[in-house]
């Protein structure tokens, strides 16, 4: 056939999906913001490479509750929202065990999951597999693929599932790694910087005042209790000159 | 060669930044000294100093290794210039392969380097985004550039530097310090307090009265906290 291409290889074919997917998949979110554009290509990926039906992304808060994240469709979207709403569902299962669920046939399990079968049989699905997102011992999600079929996925198919989600969730972590240390970036920051100033507004005071460093802080202080105001931000003021030290305890003179 | 800067976005490439990831995933935290301990084996350079840059101008030594380390870091703080304080500062890896070429940008810094047998220093900036927190400097005890694959390594170190300390406030309240971080921050209330001092003598801004705390430090061959330990102390004070 002119212009056909190998079968597996160049743009559009499977191994190019792949590789692209985990690429795309390698380009970690940045912020809390990217996350839900991040699971929205880890879902869309899912379904187009792994060969289900539809696809769902659960992922935990700090508080354990999962929520849906991403899916492939609206009816999916129902569905997901109805598992979330009870606490049973091969989701649930695979994010408290810490397992996967596997292929497993709908028809028999009216036992396991005696809601959500019901629900999941009416809209046309016959097995369901739930992938969890792991990282050593930390699970923070689950992805969903539902499958029309009884047989649900081959087994390359859930191998390169479990690869998919694998990434996807080195990538939160990553994610929510940077989100912490960068608040503890600013934290440190805050408090170095307000230490530093509350030695200089010391030394401010203690020299203007003709008086001992201690002394000096022993005013500071006295004047942030009276007002009920930060330590650090009257040190500041005085500082920035906003506030005089023969102002400082105004109301209340200083022990000597 | 002259010293060489380069614009660094505080992250390197993303597949260092996951290596962190896993790497912190899988046991016990690495600590800023044994972080400090193992850069000359790994980048070949004959010291090292990891800093804490505190209100964005004073770099207190967290640790260090190597001859001229100490001598070296004890000049970023009294003289607040050379590489390392640019590092921190403006959030940019700074390469000085030859120190005898930065002579004009940082004249004090030089001087003390040369004297102490140090002739290449880089520093790279430990910042989250644009949050930066110190710097790590390299010194070699000959001139030379630092091998390309050396820099990109000397960036994961710093990343996983500025990772270190931060795991040191990781359990501290908002505003507090750990007790690690709260020694060095306390190493210096004397400089802080003799700054305040000196704005109130001089009648001038804080960042000013350091300045010239500074140019005293220098002009009389002493270290900065012993300067300030004398304005402190009421032995000397400076005039408008």
């Amino acid at each position: 056939m002119i212009g056909a291409e190998h079968p597996g290889s160049g743009a559009g074919g499977r191994e190019f999906r792949v590789g692209a997917a985990f690429v795309e998949l390698a380009d970690t979110p940045f912020n809390e913001q990217e996350v839900s554009g991040y699971l929205d290509v880890l879902c869309r990926r899912t379904v187009d490479l792994v060969g289900g039906g539809e696809v769902g992304v659960l992922l935990a808060n700090s508080q354990g509750t999962l929520s849906l994240m991403a899916s492939s469709t609206e009816r999916m979207h129902m569905l997901e929202l109805l598992q979330l709403q009870g606490t049973e569902g091969p989701c649930f299962e695979s994010f408290h065990s810490g397992l996967p669920v596997v292929n497993a046939p709908l028809a028999a399990s009216g036992d396991r999951w005696p809601t959500f079968t019901p629900l999941a049989l009416g809209v046309g699905f016959r097995s369901v597999s739930s992938i969890p997102m792991r990282v050593q011992a930390q699970t923070i999600g689950a992805v969903n693929v539902f499958s029309t079929s009884s047989t649900g996925l081959d087994a390359s198919g859930y191998r390169l599932g479990e690869a998919l989600a694998h990434v996807a969730t080195i990538g939160i972590f990553h994610q929510r790694a940077l989100d912490q240390a960068q608040g503890l970036a600013t934290q440190l920051q805050g408090a170095l910087d307000s230490r530093v100033v509350i030695e200089q507004a010391k030394g401010m005071v203690a020299e203007r005042m003709g008086i001992r460093v201690e002394d000096a802080f022993l005013l500071i202080r006295g004047h942030a209790r009276v007002q009920r105001a930060p330590l650090a931000a009257v040190a500041a003021a005085v500082v920035s000159g906003v506030l005089q030290p023969t102002e400082l305890g105004a109301s209340r003179r200083p022990p000597r | 060669m002259s010293p060489q800067e380069m614009a660094w976005d505080g992250g390197a490439s993303r597949a260092l930044r996951l290596h962190f990831v896993l790497d912190a995933l899988a046991g016990d935290p690495i600590t800023p000294a044994e972080i400090c301990a193992h850069c000359p084996e790994v980048l070949s350079v004959t010291g090292a100093a990891i800093a804490l840059a505190i209100a964005g101008e004073e770099l207190t030594a967290a640790c260090l290794c190597g001859p001229g380390s100490d001598v070296l870091s004890e000049a970023a703080f009294t003289l607040g210039e050379g590489p390392t304080v640019e590092a921190a500062r403006r959030g940019v890896v700074v390469l000085v392969p030859d120190v005898g070429r930065a002579v004009q940008r940082w004249p004090r810094y030089v001087h003390v380097a040369r004297r102490f047998g140090i002739d290449a220093v880089f520093a790279f900036p430990l910042a989250i985004g644009e949050t930066r927190i110190g710097a790590l400097s390299l010194f070699r005890n000959r001139p030379g550039a630092l091998a390309p694959a050396d820099v990109s390594d000397a960036v994961l170190v710093a990343q996983v530097a500025t990772h270190a300390l931060l795991a040191w406030q990781a359990d501290v309240a908002p505003m507090a310090l750990s007790d690690e971080l709260a020694e060095l921050a306390g190493r210096h209330t004397h400089v802080h307090q003799a700054t305040g001092m000196v704005a109130a003598q001089l009648g001038v801004p804080v960042q000013d009265a350091l300045v010239r705390l500074r140019a005293e430090a220098w002009a009389s061959r002493r270290r900065l906290a012993e300067v300030a330990a004398d304005v402190v102390g009421r032995r000397m004070r400076f005039e408008p």
